[in-house]
């Protein structure tokens, strides 16, 4: 099944231009959960309330900005991975405060950054292989 | 039912903006249509751009106020597409009045694909092609948990992020053909056809006269 050309950019293209948008999103909501959590933390209340609330933010913030992307990126396609990473980045940074360590807040925004950048590059390369395999069940001719 | 989706016309568009992307993969899909043609639950009309002018396509919708909008998109668009309203669950077309069915994101939105499944393949001829744009339920046990969540929220709106669609079909009795990966395992192109040997006709229905204002009568024998 070859996609059509749209808007004189080849289907390659696009894809490329959807991938890079989508690694982008992925960094962009990992460093607004990781700042949201980071932001609670700071408050210094005790963990378990601090894990509670640091995810309900980190959530909503997820949320929000993946419903200001699905415009463009799609609904699916940048709600499912980004609510990895709203869930993943608050108890990544519970579990380095308990062990003692309390990251600056750069040092939270280059971590969230990196959680998105693992988040597509796992879901993309998951995606790939099982793309493959639900060709090779399905396979007509 | 109806209620919810004639709410939802207004915004529907928004939603649906990524068709930049999700667009060409539609298009390639839709270029396999072959002959008398049922597209299920047109919506909008957002995806009549994508649909070829050759065959002779009858577009239905259970809203009137999606139809409505989609009037305008049906008006520009070359081909031979003709509008009705009716209910995907309970069809007014013969059995096997159709060679192709088009389905593009509507079993999340169907209080009972299985019925409607079993409607498509009562309403398709035998050897017919079923041809899904769909989004369905992950087999990743991550992802597909993500979606369960997502559909607490989504169903207060009319759409289960976490159906298993593909499933469906087969036990309705259609065989897949091919299966194209257009985001993950979650929305997928699916080519499937009538198979005689599983499935149950269900029933014969007629159209009434005032549904099919603008129908010609061969699309429905």
């Amino acid at each position: 099944m070859q996609p059509n050309q749209i808007a004189g950019l080849s289907p390659r293209r696009i894809s490329l231009l959807f991938a890079l948008a989508d690694a982008l999103f992925l960094m962009v909501v990992g460093m607004a959960s990781n700042s949201a959590m980071h932001l609670i933390h700071a408050l210094e209340w005790n963990l378990a309330l601090t894990l509670a609330l640091g995810m309900a933010a980190a959530m909503a913030v997820q949320m929000l900005l993946a419903l200001l992307a699905a415009p463009v990126l799609g609904s699916i396609e940048s709600m499912v991975p980004s609510m990895i990473v709203g869930m993943v980045s608050p108890m990544q940074l519970c579990v380095v405060a308990l062990f003692g360590h309390h990251p600056a807040p750069s040092a939270a925004l280059l971590t969230g950054a990196a959680l998105g950048l693992i988040t597509f590059i796992t879901v993309r390369f998951w995606g790939r292989w099982h793309g493959r395999s639900l060709g090779r069940t399905f396979s007509e001719t | 039912m109806r209620s919810t989706w004639e709410r939802r016309a207004r915004l529907y568009d928004l939603c649906e903006g990524s068709d930049l992307r999700r667009g060409v993969h539609k298009k390639a899909l839709f270029g396999r249509i072959l002959g008398r043609t049922l597209f299920l639950a047109v919506g909008t009309g957002i995806d009549i751009r994508h649909l070829p002018v050759g065959p002779l396509i009858v577009a239905i919708d259970i809203s009137r106020a999606m139809l409505e909008k989609s009037r305008i998109r049906a008006e520009a668009f070359a081909g031979n597409l003709h509008l009705v309203q009716g209910d995907a669950m309970g069809m007014c077309f013969r059995d096997g009045s159709f060679d192709t069915i088009v389905t593009s994101c509507t079993m999340c939105s169907v209080p009972d694909p299985a019925r409607v499944f079993k409607e498509l393949h009562r309403v398709l001829n035998p050897g017919g092609r079923l041809l899904m744009f769909e989004h369905m339920r992950s087999r990743n046990p991550i992802l597909g948990a993500v979606l369960d969540l997502m559909t607490i929220v989504t169903r207060r709106g009319g759409t289960e992020m976490n159906r298993h669609t593909l499933s469906t079909a087969m036990e309705a009795g259609f065989r897949v053909l091919a299966v194209e990966s257009i985001f993950l395992d979650i929305i997928l192109a699916v080519e499937a056809v009538k198979d005689d040997a599983g499935g149950r006709q269900i029933r014969q229905v007629v159209c009434p006269d005032w549904s099919r204002p603008s129908l010609p009568r061969e699309a429905l024998h």
